[in-house]
């Protein structure tokens, strides 16, 4: 194993240990690194699809099991088209249900990331964030 | 999750890894009302990864339905050979993903379109005073991940966000694992430099 790799390895097995740990492990080596990660695993928010999306969709796949024929993916008229279409807004919804969500960081249902994030992460958005102070138990999202 | 195999008497607690999915792959190949739960469980990591990809809510949710109606119609063929508790059912649905990002960018180079002024508001429920320091590390945190190269920036959203193992990252890029490491090595180091004051 070269070094670089073997660093790379040292890192991520440490990578491993704080994403299974509820507020981070007394992780060694990396130093900086290893902050940067712990920083990435608290702070980077996971995404949730707007619920009535999810639902049409879950409908959508319903149908297309029934035809045992799925229709052609992205045509041009996916479903977020038609949801639009009802409900213009920037409507966002929360699934606040998410009990999965395991740590303190955020959820955003329906959310997006601000085009301006390489400047300022200009903050004028619509979504909305569940923080979570402390891990539960449950799967990854 | 694991399996405690019924050993015999002198063997102590074989361990036998357990796929959470596959019984559920089984299922869903069997029945295709199944394919719900399988749905359920892998929309929202679906999501979010073609929201990092893209940036964009509308191609973010067009993705996602590409991805579960291929997947959809191409269960069928799809063979689980997985062994351990990583399932090839997520490597194989991340696989489709990717390739519907793939596919996605291809189109929007082809019919560029104007830059779609995104949002992102950190609303805090927690105490002000946290929530604002909580908020602006956050936001810098994620700039710096959004300013990395895509397969760097990718490999980070799969480890940090998806929580998939460096192997199973590996599959979906069609890299070693030990690559996979290597990208995420480079790409906190760059991440960390953005961090520097």
């Amino acid at each position: 194993m070269t070094g670089a790799r073997e660093t790379a390895a040292q890192l991520d097995s440490a990578i491993d240990t704080l994403l299974r740990g509820p507020s981070g492990p007394s992780v060694v080596g990396e130093g900086g690194l290893i902050v940067t990660a712990r920083l990435l695993r608290d702070t980077l928010p996971r995404f949730h699809p707007r619920f009535t999306f999810e639902e049409l969709l879950a409908s959508r796949l319903a149908v297309a099991r029934r035809l045992q024929v799925a229709p052609t993916p992205m045509e041009p008229t996916p479903i977020r088209q038609g949801l639009e279409a009802a409900a213009p807004a920037a409507a966002v919804e929360i699934d606040s249900s998410d009990a999965a969500e395991r740590r303190r960081r955020g959820l955003v249902a329906g959310g997006a990331i601000a085009s301006g994030v390489s400047r300022a992460l200009p903050i004028a958005g619509a979504a909305l964030v569940v923080w979570r102070r402390s891990r539960s138990s449950g799967g990854i999202l | 999750m694991f399996w405690k195999g019924r050993g015999r008497t002198e063997v102590a607690a074989v361990v036998v890894p357990f796929d959470a999915d596959r019984a559920l792959v089984e299922a869903a190949k069997q029945d295709p009302g199944a394919f719900e739960q399988l749905y359920r469980k892998y929309v929202a990591q679906i999501y979010s990864l073609a929201l990092y990809e893209t940036r964009d809510p509308h191609a973010a949710e067009d993705i996602t339905e590409g991805v579960f109606l291929k997947a959809l119609a191409a269960l069928p063929k799809f063979r689980e050979q997985g062994e351990g508790e990583e399932s090839t059912f997520k490597v194989w649905l991340y696989a489709i993903a990717r390739n519907v990002i793939s596919n996605q960018r291809r189109r929007d180079r082809r019919h560029p379109e104007d830059p779609i002024e995104l949002a992102l508001h950190l609303r805090a429920q927690d105490d002000p005073a946290a929530t604002a320091e909580t908020r602006l590390e956050a936001q810098r945190a994620l700039a710096a991940v959004m300013e990395l190269p895509p397969e760097r920036r990718q490999a980070v959203v799969l480890r940090f966000v998806n929580e998939l193992s460096a192997r199973e990252i590996g599959q979906i890029m069609g890299k070693s694992e030990g690559a996979v490491r290597v990208l995420i090595h480079r790409a906190l180091a760059s991440v960390r430099r953005q961090l520097e004051p």
